[in-house]
């Protein structure tokens, strides 16, 4: 009868830490991705756009993440769209963390002092120029912190999906529990791979809040400037 | 203050600015000359500086235009991609971009809007920055500057544009009276070197020192404008009088 230790090293629990850590992975970036563009599109003062972005964020924040990704798994195959159980997962958690992002990003970019933008603007810069060269970047230090969080929240929420059968790392621990009847050796060793992730999250955000700390920056010598030479339009 | 040409470079026409219901400017006229420099007084909260952000783009007029070089202003942005920071302003709260470095500051704009080559903007920002006497800033960030310093940097990141008109909105009512001074300096330098200037102030010695011109504004309407001199020695209207006897009596 394997043990705890023989679980935790095992490459049955070390592929479905995997795929946990893909799921969050990809979840999380599409979700900041789908919530910047929620973001700019709240604070661009676009009116059309104002209420479907509203609509959407109270939708997706108002019902359970369970709900949005049995619908999308069950439901919507009954409306002739089928994806797989990882598509799925990831569709579900992406759009339910855009509509968190959407509130963080905003947030962040409303932050920033409005004489940020009278200044880029008498100096000629596109609104583009001025949302990625000016406003962003000074937002990413409001909006880092609570995203390190989402982070970590998706990777627990990631869990859900083994109920659409992802073979993430709690099915996985799951299944092998029940055929050997062992919960506790099982649920302990996903629990310990679960918290080593967490942990690395946690460092990561830590070392990103630190490189956006510009006091503590190191002086960029004679490539000054450099960072500006994409995007010439 | 080199000698005007004959076509003024603005032209402020009966200009009127409402916010709701509240008039902040009603039929400011004026026009600048190049190589001039226009100082505009008046007491707090008589739309001074709404009418620098009007004449820089930022805000839009209600009725009445500015013509700036044959282009009228209004703050669509189609006009000012086309003006491309032909209009330098400074701002009473400086704002530097806090996450970028002095010169990245004033690289910023050149490298983006004028994409001039990255060697060449660096060799002018550094002539810049010795100009307003900062190369030893050039790699520090906004957050280490004293405020003259940082105001300083503001004039090099705005002269970096070579701007045809430079628009200063109470450049130094942040600062300490010893900072002042070294932002007054670099901004009487910047006149010398024939700048057209418009200048929101309330710093007297300055006005005398470099102004050709001077605007006087009360409730959103001006008052009395002539020549400096005249303006200080011989004020024709009472409002004037007793503005400038309250700011240089004492």
């Amino acid at each position: 009868m394997p043990g705890f230790v023989d679980y935790f090293f095992s490459l049955n629990f070390a592929l479905g830490a995997g795929i946990t850590l893909a799921l969050t992975l990809l979840s999380m970036i599409l979700g900041i991705a789908g919530g910047l563009v929620l973001a700019l599109v709240k604070t661009s003062g676009i009116r059309v756009l104002q209420a479907p972005t509203d609509l959407y964020i109270w939708l997706f924040r108002g019902t359970p993440i369970l709900l949005q990704l049995i619908f999308i798994f069950n439901a919507l195959p009954q409306m002739g769209l089928r994806f797989s159980a990882f598509t799925s997962a990831v569709i579900a958690l992406s759009l339910n963390e855009s509509a968190y992002m959407a509130e963080i990003i905003r947030a962040g970019i409303e932050s920033v002092d409005k004489g940020q933008r009278s200044a880029a603007r008498v100096l000629g810069l596109r609104d583009n120029q001025i949302m990625r060269y000016v406003v962003l970047p000074q937002a990413m230090r409001l909006i880092v912190p609570p995203t390190g969080n989402q982070f970590i929240g998706m990777l627990k929420m990631s869990a859900l999906a083994s109920v659409i059968a992802v073979q993430d790392l709690l099915l996985r621990a799951q299944r092998i529990a029940s055929a050997n009847f062992d919960y506790v050796d099982t649920l302990l060793a996903a629990a310990c791979w679960y918290l080593i992730l967490t942990t690395l999250f946690t460092y990561g955000q830590r070392w990103l809040e630190q490189r956006m700390d510009v006091s503590k920056r190191k002086r960029p010598a004679a490539a000054a400037g450099a960072a500006f030479t994409s995007d010439n339009r | 203050m080199t000698a005007p040409d004959n076509q003024p470079i603005l032209k402020v026409s009966a200009v009127e600015k409402k916010y709701g219901e509240l008039t902040v400017l009603r039929d400011i006229s004026f026009e600048q000359f190049n190589g001039e420099a226009v100082v505009i007084v008046g007491s707090s909260g008589s739309g001074k500086s709404t009418l620098l952000r009007c004449i820089a783009g930022l805000e839009d007029v209600n009725s009445g235009e500015i013509v700036f070089c044959d282009q009228k202003i209004s703050a669509d942005k189609k006009l000012r991609y086309s003006i491309r920071g032909q209009i330098g302003m400074l701002f009473q709260s400086f704002n530097l971009f806090p996450h970028l470095t002095v010169i990245e500051n004033i690289m910023l704009a050149p490298r983006l809007v004028r994409h001039t080559p990255q060697e060449e903007a660096d060799a002018r920002a550094s002539d810049l920055l010795k100009k307003v006497g900062l190369v030893d800033k050039t790699y520090s960030y906004p957050e280490e500057l004293s405020g003259g310093q940082a105001q300083r940097v503001a004039i090099a990141r705005a002269l970096a544009m070579d701007p045809k008109l430079m628009l200063f909105d109470e450049p130094t009512s942040a600062l300490d009276p010893e900072l002042t001074r070294e932002v007054l300096d670099v901004m009487l330098g910047v006149v010398e070197d024939g700048m057209t200037v418009t200048v929101v102030t309330h710093e007297m010695s300055f006005a005398r020192k470099a102004a050709d011109r001077m605007v006087f504004m009360e409730h959103g309407k001006i008052v009395e404008q002539g020549a400096t001199e005249d303006l200080f020695n011989n004020p024709q209207n009472e409002r004037t009088r007793s503005f400038l006897s309250q700011i240089i009596g004492d």
